[in-house]
C-alpha cells in the first residue's frame, strides 16, 4: 500500500482499506493512527520500503534514521519472545493452579506437579521424579518422563499428532499414575535419602530467599558430591533439585528434574518459574497430607468412640447381671427361712403323731412339699452363684503359685531365657475363691512374662507381714512410664496389640474384693513391680495359730447345703 | 446332755431347733438378737452356740468376732440359709458350717460332732 494519494498508509485513519495487515481484532488501530505506528508499522515491510525511498529521495538524516530502527527492532526481539515464554508459564501455572485446587490426594498432586514441569515448550523438561518425606527421610515416590530417546520421540509424536493440550495432560487418573510409576518402579524403591545427604542438606537448609534471584533450586552437576544411588542414575547428566517447603518451613519433599535427552541448560526465568510452581506444589501437598492425617484421625476416633460404647453396654450387662444375681440370693434367702420352719416342723409333727391318724399324711406331705421347695430354691441359688457369685474356702497362696510358676514354667520353656526365682515364705491361708484368685496372680504373672519379651529375671515372693501376706511379683522388663503405669488400671487400657486390657484391672478388684491391696510401681528401663497385700483377719490367725483344730473346716455335706 | 444357746430371729426357726434339740436332751435357751446373746453368755455357761448369718438388723459375722473374742472357749455353729455366707473370711472363726434345712439330721450331726470334739479336748 505504502503511497495514498499523497500521503502514507501509515498516516491515514479511519480507512479501512489502507492496511491489509489489520485483523478482525485490531479494528480500534484504524482510528489510532499513532498506537498502529507502535504495534503494527514498526515491523512492517511497507514502512521499510518507505524508509528505504526516502534514503534514496532525503538526505544522510534518513540513513540514520534507519540504522536506529534496525538497531531498536533488533532489541526488541528477544524481549518479544520472553513475553512469549513468560506468557507460556503463565499459562501453564493456571492451568496448575486451577487443577490443583480440589485435589487432596499426594499422588494427583505429584502427577500434575510433574506434568507441569515438564509439558510444554517454556520449562518442558525432559524428566522429573517426585520424592516425599516419609519417616524423616527422602523416599522415591512417582516419576514421570521417557526411559529413553526412543520413547520420547514416540511420546512427543503422539503428542503433536493428537493435538493433546496441557488440560488433556493434567487429567490425573490412577491407571496413567500407576503407569507411569511401574516405568521407574525399580530405581523409586531404592532411593532412600537423609535429608542431610548431599545434595538434600544444602537443599533445605537454605534460608528463605530473600533476594529472589537467589533462589532455592538447586543445580547438580557430575561434579558436585552425590548419594551413590543418584550417581549411577544420573551419570554425567546435570539435573535440578527443587524443594517441597510447608508453610512453617518444614521438608516435605523435593522434585528432581533434568533434560537428559536435549541438555537444555535453565534460565534465569527458568529458575523463578520453578520455584513459583514448586510452591503450587507445596501448598496442594501440605493440604492434602494435613487432610489424609486428619481422615486417619476421625477414623480413629470414631472406632474409640465404638469400643467405648461396647464396653460400656459390656458393663452396664455385668452391673445388671450382678445386681440380678444379688436380688436372686436375697430372694430366695427370704423365703427359705419360713420353709425350713414350715418343713421341719410338719416333720417333727409327723412323728409325733400317732401312726394310723390321718393327720400323719397331711404332716408328710407338708414335710415332703417343703423338701422339694429347698430344692428348688437350691437350685436357683446354685445358678446365681455360678453364674454371678464366687465361693471362697480356705485357700493357701503358696499353693496356687505353686501351681502357676510350674505351669508357667512348662509354658515358656521354648520361649525367652527367663530366670526364676521364687521364694515362698510360709503364709496362713485366706479364704477366697482358688480359681479367681489364681486367675488374679496369673493375669500378673502373664504381665510380667510378656514384658519381658528378650528373656530376663522373674521374682515371685509371698511372706508374712504385719498381719498381711505380701506377694510380690517383679520382672526386669523395659518398665513403663509413671503415665502408663497410672492407665494400667484403667478396664480396657492395654498395651498390647492383642488382650481385653482387663487383666490387671480385674487382678486389682479380685484382690480388693478380698479386702487387701495391688500396688504397681514401675521405672523406664528397670522393670516393674506388684505387690499384693491380703489381710490376715487377727481372729483369724490367732485361731490359725492357737490349734490347728480349731479351724473349721466346712464338710462336705454343708457346702452342698 | 449340754446346755445349748440359740440365736435366730425367726421364731419358727428357734421353735424348730429348740424341739428337735429338746427331744435329745439338750437343754436349749433362745435368743433372737446380739445383746441378747452376749447377756445370755455373761449370765451363764454355755455348751454351744448355734448362730444364724442374717441377724434382722445385724451381721451375725460381727456377733461372731464378740463372741469369740469374749468366750474363745464356746464353740459356735453358724446357721445360714445358703452356702454364701463364706464368702465373708470372719465366717472360718466359727467351729462348723450348717446350712439351714427342714431335716434336721445334718444340724444333729454337727452338733454332736462338735460337743464330742469339745468333750475330747477338754
Amino acid at each position: 500500500m505504502a503511497r495514498v494519494g499523497d500521503s502514507y498508509c501509515w498516516l491515514i485513519a479511519d480507512d479501512p482499506t489502507v492496511c491489509p495487515y489489520l485483523g478482525p481484532q485490531e479494528a480500534h488501530l484504524l482510528a489510532d493512527v499513532r498506537r498502529r505506528n507502535r504495534e503494527k508499522c514498526l515491523g512492517c515491510e511497507e514502512l521499510r520500503r518507505d524508509l528505504a525511498d526516502l534514503r534514496r529521495t532525503g538526505g544522510p538524516l534518513f540513513e540514520a534514521l534507519t540504522t536506529i530502527l534496525e538497531e531498536a527492532l533488533n532489541q526488541c526481539r528477544p524481549i518479544l519472545r520472553t513475553l512469549q515464554i513468560k506468557d507460556e508459564l503463565l499459562d501453564i501455572l493456571r492451568h496448575l493452579s486451577h487443577s490443583l485446587q480440589l485435589a487432596l490426594d499426594p499422588e494427583e498432586i505429584l502427577y500434575k506437579g510433574l506434568v507441569a514441569f515438564t509439558a510444554g515448550g517454556s520449562l518442558g523438561f525432559n524428566r522429573g521424579f517426585a520424592l516425599l518425606v516419609e519417616g524423616g527421610e527422602l523416599r522415591g515416590y512417582f516419576a514421570l518422563g521417557p526411559r529413553d530417546g526412543e520413547e520420547a520421540a514416540r511420546i512427543w509424536q503422539e503428542v503433536s499428532a493428537h493435538g493433546v493440550t496441557l488440560a488433556d495432560l493434567l487429567r490425573y487418573s490412577p491407571e496413567v499414575f500407576a503407569r507411569e510409576r511401574e516405568k521407574f518402579r525399580a530405581w523409586l524403591e531404592r532411593f532412600r535419602f537423609a535429608l542431610t545427604d548431599p545434595p538434600f542438606g544444602e537443599v533445605f537448609s537454605l534460608p528463605l530467599p530473600r533476594a529472589p534471584e537467589a533462589g532455592r533450586v538447586v543445580e547438580v552437576g557430575p561434579e558436585k558430591p552425590l548419594p551413590e544411588l543418584l550417581r549411577q542414575f544420573y551419570g554425567p547428566v546435570t539435573f535440578w533439585i527443587v524443594p517441597l517447603i510447608s508453610h512453617d518451613e518444614r521438608p516435605l519433599g523435593a522434585l528432581l528434574l533434568d533434560n537428559f535427552l536435549t541438555g537444555r541448560p535453565i534460565s534465569t526465568e527458568d529458575r523463578l518459574a520453578m520455584e513459583l510452581f514448586a510452591l503450587e506444589i507445596a501448598v496442594a501437598l501440605e493440604r492434602g497430607l494435613a487432610y489424609a492425617a486428619l481422615r486417619e484421625k476421625v477414623e480413629m476416633l470414631e472406632d474409640a468412640y465404638r469400643r467405648i460404647r461396647e464396653h460400656q453396654q459390656t458393663i452396664i450387662r455385668l452391673r445388671e447381671e450382678a445386681a440380678i444375681g444379688e436380688m436372686v440370693l436375697q430372694l430366695t434367702h427370704t423365703i427359705k427361712n419360713p420353709v425350713v420352719a414350715i418343713g421341719g416342723l410338719a416333720r417333727h409333727l409327723h412323728k409325733k403323731l400317732e401312726a394310723h391318724s390321718p393327720c400323719r399324711r397331711f404332716a408328710d406331705a407338708i414335710a415332703q412339699e417343703a423338701s422339694r421347695l429347698e430344692e428348688i430354691l437350691q437350685d436357683f441359688v446354685r445358678f446365681a452363684s455360678l453364674r454371678y457369685a464366687v465361693e471362697r474356702h480356705p485357700v493357701n497362696v503358696n499353693e496356687i503359685l505353686d501351681l502357676l510358676v510350674h505351669e508357667k514354667r512348662e509354658a515358656t520353656r521354648h520361649g525367652p531365657p527367663i530366670e526364676w526365682h521364687v521364694d515362698l515364705a510360709p503364709v496362713p491361708p485366706i479364704l477366697a475363691d482358688e480359681r479367681q484368685l489364681y486367675n488374679c496372680l496369673e493375669n500378673i504373672v502373664n504381665n510380667a512374662l510378656e514384658a519381658m519379651s528378650e528373656g530376663g529375671a522373674l521374682f515371685i515372693e509371698s511372706r508374712r507381714s504385719d498381719g498381711a501376706i505380701l506377694i510380690v511379683v517383679r520382672d526386669t522388663g523395659p518398665g513403663l512410664s509413671e503415665e502408663a503405669a497410672r492407665h494400667l488400671f484403667k478396664p480396657f487400657f492395654t498395651t498390647k496389640p492383642t488382650g481385653s486390657g482387663l487383666g490387671l484391672y480385674t487382678s486389682k478388684q479380685i484382690v480388693e474384693s478380698l479386702g487387701g491391696e495391688l500396688t504397681l510401681s514401675c521405672q523406664l528401663g528397670q522393670g516393674c513391680e506388684v505387690v499384693i497385700r491380703l489381710p490376715i483377719p487377727e481372729f483369724a490367725s490367732e485361731v490359725q495359730a492357737g490349734s490347728e483344730s480349731a479351724r473349721a473346716e466346712p464338710s462336705e455335706e454343708s457346702r452342698e447345703g | 446332755m449340754a446346755k445349748i444357746l440359740i440365736v435366730d430371729d425367726e421364731p419358727s426357726i428357734r421353735l424348730l431347733y429348740t424341739t428337735v434339740l429338746t427331744e435329745k436332751g439338750h437343754e436349749v435357751v433362745e435368743v433372737e438378737n446380739g445383746r441378747q446373746t452376749l447377756e445370755a453368755l455373761e449370765r451363764e455357761p454355755f455348751d454351744l452356740v448355734i448362730l444364724d448369718i442374717r441377724l434382722r438388723a445385724e451381721s451375725g459375722l460381727d456377733l461372731l468376732q464378740e463372741i469369740v473374742a469374749r468366750h474363745p472357749q464356746v464353740p459356735v455353729i453358724l446357721c445360714s440359709a445358703y452356702v454364701s455366707f463364706q464368702d465373708d473370711y470372719t465366717s472360718w472363726l466359727a467351729h462348723s458350717y450348717c446350712v439351714k434345712s427342714s431335716d434336721p439330721r445334718a444340724l444333729l450331726e454337727e452338733v454332736e460332732r462338735v460337743l464330742s470334739g469339745r468333750a475330747a479336748r477338754s
